[in-house]
């Protein structure tokens, strides 16, 4: 195994309290390090192009990185190693910035501390599994929840750029509850007429899963899965006693199922209020009409447009989404069907398969928070590029 | 008891109330086999209440019953039988829908290896010193599952203790005693004759072993046979984190622990073992003894793991395999709590 170690000194960050020279000496002489040295700033243009030549000139398989949180620089690492032709997940960072230099106000107990980080880094390197990045193609198909006059003009103009779209309505007709009860009735004549708009009527979503480019919407026992990419919360308003506006009834339900941040008022924020007035926190999720709060007729349909556009300027028929490789499995044999896992699964990722009777993970759901895993009581569930074996791998270098 | 109980069953599973008995039956050599009874006949072999406990009830009903049975089952256990199953339903393990649980004033079991030397042996509640360490100082005796006989206090009837218990008491046309007062007296008594045991026995454990030092000592006898996983109800999984491949050490790394003190022990996970098996089954151990009852090295392992269980469960203000609808305080998330625990 060729492992190369890089300590950054991150400017004077780093460099000012550990002695990084020191550090890239010590570890010369593990047996899988054939390379390990210091660079003032690896995140420069200079210090990536540095990386990306000494990955290749010295063919190396491992790469660990001493530097800063990877919450900061672990994706320009990895983009790096792609670029040199390594698999990303090769790469490990040892975070000797915000763990040790920024905390650890004595310098040689800085250095000592940031050099067990940096063994237990290069240890765990040497069980690490390259893992592949897979995309999936978005699903250009809306779904409109509410068939209002908000969720209707926006459908309309979804329909008139060719994209499918599916009115959800749980009354039994379109409508909902127009100020301008002709204006509501001429779109609705109009929905009916368009082949690119289907409308459900009398059902709602029970459960919601999914993420940009690939949401599934679920109806229930008796309906089929709804799959979209974006999704249109046109699910309007209603007064409550005090003569405020409040979200529609079984809205925080709904907002619950998106994992959306609502306001004071029950309301869901928005992305921004300027800049992103109608989408959400979570992409591929916009809000129109009176959704997002009490609005006159004019900027109900102002808003539809703004809706439809972002959709037709951001979910482009062919566009690709990568999905996470760090994603958690679960063993079949080990699994005996205890559900703890599905309980804590944020992302609706896990279901239970009846007949098996064990737990299955949905790939392109996971996120990879590991929650799973950490609960599985029979210690069935894997998160990978966090599995028990590399963790103490990187234990054993650390306590050495 | 036997002649209550099984005249009991034979009641309701001849008017149909119920579909199933499952029930300890009366096999070779002086065992008792676990039987699913659908034919009256066969409860001639019933033995409701065994001397031993061979295999835990719960773990019984788990081989069968994780979808949902057919007909109403109605099983006869001791109260730790139908608290563990309580406990397996909740890790989806046992499915309740359909299954009624009959228990009794528990006359508690006899230790197996005593039973092996002699198959007369009977299980008698007056004589505590002829039963299992954990039988003598157990506090939930009875009173537990859809339906009781009380035996004692001058009572010779089957208690319900639930709607659905009350339900098949009604279909049989049974009506229970209704002064239980004297019963209630003698069950108050010796659940407090029993507590004063456990304290002491406590108190005799945390004396002989304490800290670290003291656990190494009380499972150096300990022979890794794994009886004790084997025969717990609740330890369910397929593959212990004990036996994972992961765990496994290289050889380099023997040499180097061996290096650096002169020797390294192998196979040195014996205490991890205890120790783990603590965390993992202390908030849903019933206290029901088996495993001490399997260990071929009289370590008083029940013991120790349910005086562990009385500390974790208190935490969590927790009591396994009462209540079906209490969630395992593992898979809770609270926003406030155990603040006494933070820094």
């Amino acid at each position: 195994m060729r492992t190369g170690v890089f300590v950054c000194g991150c400017g004077p960050n780093i460099a000012d309290k550990i002695d990084i020279e020191k550090i890239a000496d010590d570890v010369s002489d593990i047996e899988s390090v054939v390379l390990s040295e210091t660079h003032g700033l690896l995140c420069s243009p200079d210090g990536k192009k540095y990386l990306e030549n000494r990955i290749k000139e010295n063919d190396l398989e491992r790469v660990v990185i001493a530097a800063c949180s990877p919450r900061e620089h672990e994706v320009t690492f990895m983009k790096v190693c792609e670029s040199a032709g390594l698999n990303p997940f090769m790469m490990q960072m040892a975070n000797i910035r915000e763990q040790v230099a920024w905390v650890t106000p004595d310098g040689e107990s800085a250095t000592r501390k940031a050099l067990k980080l940096v063994r237990g880094a290069i240890n765990r390197t040497t069980r690490h599994i390259p893992l592949e990045k897979t995309s999936i193609v978005c699903n250009p198909e809306v779904a409109v929840l509410g068939g209002g006059v908000a969720g209707m003009s926006a459908a309309l103009l979804l329909a008139d750029a060719d994209r499918r779209i599916t009115i959800i309505e749980r009354d039994s007709s379109l409508g909902g509850n127009p100020e301008n009860e002709e204006l509501a009735l001429r779109l609705s004549e109009a929905v009916k007429e368009r082949t690119e708009i289907t409308v459900i009527t009398g059902l709602e979503p029970e459960e919601i899963v999914g993420f940009f480019g690939n949401f599934i919407i679920k109806l229930g026992e008796d309906a089929d899965d709804l799959h979209a990419g974006s999704i249109i919360l046109a699910t309007g308003c209603s007064v409550d006693s005090d003569g405020r506006a409040i979200p529609a009834d079984g809205f925080t339900k709904m907002a619950e199922m998106l994992r959306i941040s609502t306001d004071r008022d029950g309301f869901p924020n928005r992305e921004h209020g300027s800049l992103a007035p109608v989408s959400t926190p979570i992409d591929g999720i916009y809000v129109a009409g009176c959704a997002g709060g009490l609005c006159t007729l004019n900027d109900t349909v102002s808003r539809s447009e703004a809706v439809a556009g972002t959709i037709l300027s951001s979910l482009i028929p062919g566009r690709e989404v990568e999905t996470e490789p760090r994603t958690s499995v679960i063993s079949e044999t080990l699994c005996r069907g205890c559900r703890t896992c599905l309980e804590v699964c944020g992302y609706g990722a896990i279901s239970f398969n009846e007949e098996t009777l064990v737990c299955i993970v949905n790939s392109i759901l996971c996120k990879g928070c590991g929650n799973c895993a950490a609960a599985c009581p029979s210690g069935a569930i894997k998160a990978q590029h966090f599995t028990p074996d590399q963790i103490r791998y990187q234990m054993a270098g650390l306590l050495r | 008891m036997k002649t209550i109980l099984t005249d009991f069953l034979r009641k309701a599973l001849t008017s149909g109330s119920v579909t199933s008995v499952m029930v300890p039956s009366r096999g070779p050599e002086s065992s008792f086999p676990w039987t699913l009874v659908t034919d009256v006949s066969a409860l001639s072999q019933a033995e409701p209440v065994p001397p031993v406990m061979s295999i835990q009830g719960a773990k019984a009903l788990a081989s069968f019953t994780q979808s949902e049975t057919e007909g109403k089952l109605l099983a006869v256990m001791r109260p730790c039988e139908a608290r563990a199953a309580v406990e397996l339903s909740k890790l989806k393990q046992v499915s309740l829908q359909n299954i009624i649980f009959l228990t009794m004033d528990c006359p508690g079991a006899v230790p197996l290896m005593e039973y092996r030397r002699d198959n007369d042996m009977e299980t008698d509640i007056t004589t505590p010193d002829t039963l299992r360490p954990l039988c003598r100082q157990c506090t939930e005796f009875t009173s537990t599952g859809d339906l009781c006989l009380a035996m004692h206090g001058g009572l010779n009837s089957v208690l319900p203790l639930t709607p659905e218990g009350q339900i098949l008491l009604d279909s049989l046309g049974i009506k229970p005693e209704s002064d239980t007062s004297a019963w209630k007296e003698w069950t108050a008594s010796l659940r407090s004759e029993r507590e004063a045991i456990s304290v002491e026995s406590t108190k005799s454990l945390k004396d002989a072993y304490s800290g670290l030092e003291g656990l190494i000592e009380v499972f150096s006898g300990c022979i890794s046979c794994r009886s004790c996983r084997t025969v717990c109800p609740i330890c369910y999984c397929r593959l212990c984190f004990i036996d994972m491949k992961d765990r496994r050490s290289p050889a380099s790394e023997y040499l180097e622990r061996s290096r650096s003190s002169g020797s390294a022990r192998l196979m040195p996970d014996t205490l991890l073992f205890h120790i783990g098996r603590m965390a993992h089954m202390s908030l849903s151990c019933v206290s029901c003894g088996m495993c001490e009852d399997a260990c071929p090295s009289d370590i008083p392992v029940g013991r120790l793991v349910s005086m562990v269980s009385a500390g974790t469960t208190a935490v969590f203000d927790y009591r396994a395999g009462s209540d079906p609808e209490d969630p395992l305080p593992l898979n809770t998330f609270r926003m406030e709590e155990l603040h006494e625990y933070e820094d």
